[in-house]
């Protein structure tokens, strides 16, 4: 199972609900792929139907319409037990068993393995042990998993899909409710599965900045449609632009994030090297509320050599001059004069 | 005449401070064997006084004034249970009351029964036939509503529990008349047929109720007596366990004396109750195992049903013996037992029986009356 | 691998498990309501001795039966509690909370106090004590059948639990009706019957009851691994690869079989089967079913050994009867259970 490779084609899939005898669409028409040792993620607002859609790639659901393919073949052509072997699951639902050890946890992947009572065997206490390492948690084994922090609990919910040995893996938000060094632990695990042992991994965030840095593919849904891609297609395609209705919020295709508008409060212009200093000046400007204009700004501001006591020298429409030893200072100042 | 009327002075003034409150004569003999009633005859009017008229009961009297219909009532008693006599409608809500009634020839005057599957006796079952005879329903569920319907003189009553007393009120507010007849307290047999008496009065036949009284108390004497000779009294075990609790008859019960008067040996005559009591089928086994014999085994009919009711009886000897006896031999179709309904009116019938079984040599009878030998 | 000691651990105690109820067993035939020396019973159970017919009849007849059936209901009530817990993921589920007792209950409800022309006193004597057995069973028959149709259409366990319980409302709805409807000593045999009774199975009994509850046992042995599995609920349990809707039925059906016997011939017996898995998991201090079912098993066989030698009064001619004492022993373990699980809501 372990050489296994999965390969997603979802073809025209309509996901949604049965409402008595009527069927809602969430969405229709998704077209999207997932190869062999990549690492997707799947990104979309809430309530726009991204845990109906893992649902349904489960198969939890039924699809409405469409087909979705593993390794060319249909999803609905596995049994309970074959599919077992092929996806394992981690959910957003927190698992509150007392008493239960994680080790034990661990060794439930290997149900659809072992025999009637489910005895483990050399080979499947070596696979957990395996698992137990990979993601971190030596010396955790007879821990109760209610007694242990939120991220090692979600480390060894993940630990058991590595135990249920499949190739591909889908995680409900997994980094949600987990602080930032913790999801960053966990997108590397991800990365490490996906990387050394060629697994397919699939996982629903809200988090576009780790999104945008470390992920293979990213697929997008948005109101219409599902547009999927490297992270850096969909952003020079303006893709991201499309996910908020309201216009105070853009996407900035430079920095690679979401940022408010702002009421304008005029152009700057920047002299000086390029570099970090300047490239941050920028930013601050920009967060204020100034857009960069080269041939005829508002502000124009030296920006300092060395970032040790800095001092940016600003001058405001050719006639005010000051000085600041900050970027904070600099964006009060600015503030302060340019509102008034 | 002076004394009289200064006698009936002084009785009104008694019966105003007398009604519904602490009793301390409650327990004193004004009868010859029941404790739980009192007749006062004042002029033309009859005061029923009944004690304690349901089980721990303590310290309770209801009193019921018996004024002839030919009568007004007089002003001081306005207020009082009165009930106009001679009755010639009436509801009974015990079988055994139509035993009572029937014993002094009045059972046409019965115009509801509770429970009419029960009821034995031949007019009355033939008065329910016709439509003539309502069935006014059990204690939770009586039809008040019939009940005010039928107009009746008197609803002759009994209570368990203190929750009696809520139908009762009820039925007070509904100016129905209703009487507690509390003959089952009575642990003696004699005690509870004078109870004759007590039903006697409401038909203005007190002292025709005397005269049946005293030729029964004779007969039941007379059997008792054959009895006192006999040196042997044989071990007797009654009943029939509910799962594995057997509930019997206390040592100081109505059945329990009524053994004792037939020269039987009842095996818990030491037990210091007047009331059932419960013991573990275990010790009752063991306690069977002396008994020569068995009576009043619940429903059956055979040996053979006490046996499918639990194998494990095969070896109390009276069993293995076919010495048991149940007084299930006068059922009527519907369920219901005659004993039940005249046993406790005929004493001396119950008696008779129970001699026979327990003392055959003596031979009071060539046929059971009330009980059967089992096969 | 789990640490060494904690095996170890687990096997000492199951070994004081199995010591402790080897040994109520046997204070349980001793005490009764006569007092027979130890000696006598044992020459009476081994057949040798010359022992009064009588006294061999109380313990052959009366007493090993009773002590027989005590281990039976403390093993089969447990079992299916256990299992009723980690179905429906909560720690106050018992064995009747699909209906099982409410069911037969209805059974024995209609024969008691339904013909009541016929049934007066001593009911049992009517075509014997199997007819009360057969009904009850009946009763519990139906109500799984419901519970099963039921759950083929439903997907969502906490559905048919609410049904279960109303199934099980229905049913005392009813019962209350023909209890409305009854005079006293129907009332009387029908509470009474309420109330348990562990003495009244005879040893032709046994031959049905042992056999039934082996069999919903057997059953239970086979759902090990998927009530494991179940304890993260049946979503993730589907997706290790758990037919969810067959381990249901495998789980009700051993439920049913194994509280519906004990019901059938002892009536309803409370509390036993909601605390007893508790006090294997405190013991054990495991989620594990592989553990949980035998300490179950052994712990249900103590504390209804234990509670049916209270409940013979030793001493007295008299008994209580054995609802009340599982009631005064389960209670306090339910309310400890509560207050220890204020943070946690699933088992």
């Amino acid at each position: 199972m372990s050489n296994q490779q999965v390969n997603i084609t979802v073809k025209n899939l309509s996901v949604g609900y049965k409402k008595g005898k009527k069927m809602v669409a969430i969405k229709e028409g998704i077209n999207v792929n997932a190869h062999a040792g990549e690492l997707i993620a799947l990104i979309g607002s809430n309530g726009i139907g991204k845990s109906t859609l893992l649902r349904t790639l489960t198969g939890f659901q039924k699809a409405l319409g469409g087909e979705i393919l593993l390794n060319d073949r249909n999803l609905n052509s596995f049994s309970i037990k074959e599919l077992a072997l092929v996806l394992s699951f981690v959910s957003t639902e927190a698992i509150r068993v007392q008493n239960l050890r994680v080790w034990e946890l661990l060794s439930m992947g290997r149900y659809p393995y072992t025999n009637l009572i489910g005895t483990l065997t050399e080979e499947d206490n070596s696979i957990i042990k395996r698992a137990i390492e990979q993601v971190g948690l030596i010396g955790y084994e007879d821990r109760m998993i209610d007694q242990i922090s939120d991220g090692e609990r979600q480390r060894a919910m993940i630990a058991r899909t590595l135990v249920q040995d499949t190739p591909l893996i889908i995680l409900d938000e997994p980094t949600a409710f987990l602080d930032i060094r913790n999801r960053y632990e966990i997108i590397h695990l991800l990365h490490d599965f996906v990387r050394n042992e060629n697994k397919t991994v699939l996982f629903s965030t809200h988090d576009l900045n780790i999104s945008t840095s470390e992920v293979d593919k990213i697929w997008l849904m948005l109101d219409d449609k599902v547009v999927e891609g490297a992270p850096e297609d969909l952003i020079l395609a303006g893709n991201f632009d499309q996910m908020f209705h309201s216009d105070k919020v853009y996407f900035n295709g430079e920095s690679g994030d979401f940022m408010l508008r702002k009421h304008s409060l005029g152009s700057y212009r920047l002299n000086g090297h390029e570099g970090k200093i300047a490239t941050w000046t920028g930013r601050a400007l920009q967060r204020i509320g100034l857009s960069f204009d080269e041939s005829n700004p508002l502000v124009v501001i030296n920006v300092p050599i060395e970032a040790i006591n800095p001092i940016w020298k600003v001058e405001i429409n050719s006639s005010e001059k000051f000085e600041c030893t900050s970027l904070y200072e600099l964006t009060a100042e600015l503030g302060k004069r340019l509102k008034g | 005449m002076k004394i009289q009327l200064l006698l009936i002075f002084f009785l009104i003034i008694g019966l105003h401070s007398c009604d519904n409150q602490p009793n301390k004569k409650n327990k004193a003999d004004f009868n010859q064997y029941a404790h739980g009633f009192h007749i006062v005859q004042v002029g033309q009017i009859t005061r029923l006084d009944v004690f304690n008229p349901w089980e721990n009961a303590r310290n309770f009297t209801y009193s019921y004034y018996l004024i002839p219909k030919s009568i007004a009532i007089p002003d001081s008693l306005v207020n009082r249970k009165i009930i106009r006599t001679p009755v010639e409608k009436v509801v009974v809500l015990s079988t055994t009351h139509i035993g009572f009634i029937e014993k002094l020839g009045f059972e046409s005057s019965i115009i509801g029964v509770s429970g009419k599957d029960f009821v034995t006796n031949p007019t009355v079952r033939k008065g329910i036939e016709q439509g003539l005879v309502h069935d006014v329903g059990y204690d939770q569920n009586l039809n008040y509503e019939l009940l005010l319907q039928m107009k009746p003189d008197l609803v002759m009553a009994y209570g368990i529990g203190s929750d009696v007393a809520s139908h009762l009120s009820k039925m007070n507010d509904l100016n129905i008349p209703v009487v507690i007849n509390a003959e089952y307290l009575e642990e003696t047999p004699l005690g509870r047929a004078e109870w004759l008496i007590f039903t006697g009065s409401f038909y203005n036949q007190t002292e025709h109720a005397q005269l049946v009284f005293n030729k029964i108390v004779m007969e039941y004497d007379s059997l008792k007596s054959l009895v006192a000779k006999s040196s042997h009294k044989p071990i007797v075990l009654t009943g029939l366990p509910y799962k594995d609790n057997w509930w019997v008859p206390g040592g100081k019960s109505y059945m329990a004396n009524m053994i004792a008067d037939a020269g039987g040996d009842y095996l818990w005559k030491d037990n210091p109750s007047r009331e059932s009591f419960v013991v573990s089928l275990e010790s009752a086994i063991v306690k069977a195992t002396q008994a020569e014999l068995w009576i009043n085994t619940g429903q059956t009919h055979s040996i053979q049903e006490i046996m499918e009711s639990d194998e494990r009886f095969k070896i109390i000897p009276s069993l293995q013996m076919k010495m048991v006896y149940n007084d299930n031999k006068q059922m009527n179709p519907t369920g219901g037992n005659e004993v039940w309904e005249t046993g406790a009116a005929n004493p001396q019938d119950l008696l008779r029986d129970l001699i026979h079984i327990f003392h055959p040599e003596i031979n009071t009878t060539s046929e059971f009356h009330y009980y059967q030998k089992l096969n | 691998m789990l640490k060494n000691h904690l095996v170890t651990r687990d096997f000492m105690l199951f070994g004081m498990l199995i010591l402790l109820t080897i040994l109520l067993f046997i204070l349980d035939i001793f005490f009764g309501s006569l007092l027979i020396p130890f000696k006598t019973i044992l020459q009476a159970l081994s057949g040798t001795g010359n022992v009064n017919p009588e006294i061999k009849s109380i313990i052959i007849d009366f007493r090993l039966p009773k002590a027989i059936t005590a281990v039976m209901a403390g093993m089969a009530l447990s079992i299916s509690g256990l299992q009723m817990q980690t179905i429906f993921r909560n720690p106050l589920a018992g064995p009747y909370v699909l209906g099982i007792s409410a069911g037969a209950s209805l059974g024995v409800a209609i024969l008691v106090l339904g013909f009541s022309s016929v049934f007066t006193l001593g009911l049992f004597t009517i075509s014997g004590s199997w007819a009360l057995v057969i009904v009850a069973w009946l009763g519990s028959a139906l109500v799984l059948f419901l519970i099963l149709a039921v759950s083929v259409r439903i997907k969502d366990i906490l559905t048919i639990l609410i049904l279960g319980m109303l199934f099980g409302s229905a049913s005392s709805a009813v019962v209350n009706i023909l209890q409305y409807f009854s005079n006293e000593s129907m009332l009387k045999s029908f509470v009474i019957w309420t109330m348990g009774s562990l003495g009244s199975v005879t040893s032709s009994q046994l031959n049905v009851l042992i056999p039934s509850v082996l069999v919903g046992l057997v059953l239970s042995f086979l759902t090990v691994k998927s009530l494991d599995v179940m304890l993260l609920g049946e979503q993730y349990a589907k997706s290790m690869g758990l037919r969810v809707r067959n381990a249901r039925f495998l789980v009700f059906t051993s439920t049913s079989i194994l509280a519906g016997s004990i019901t059938a011939f002892c009536g309803p017996i409370g509390f036993i089967g909601i605390a007893v898995p508790h006090m294997g998991r405190l013991l054990f201090k495991t989620a594990r079913h592989k553990i949980l079912i035998p300490s179950s098993l052994l712990l249900g066989s103590i504390v209804m050994l234990f509670s049916d030698i209270v409940s013979q009064m030793p001493g007295y001619e008299s008994t209580l009867p054995i609802n009340s004492v599982t009631a005064l022993v389960g209670i306090p373990v339910i309310i400890w259970i509560i207050l220890k699980n204020r943070k946690f809501s699933s088992v």
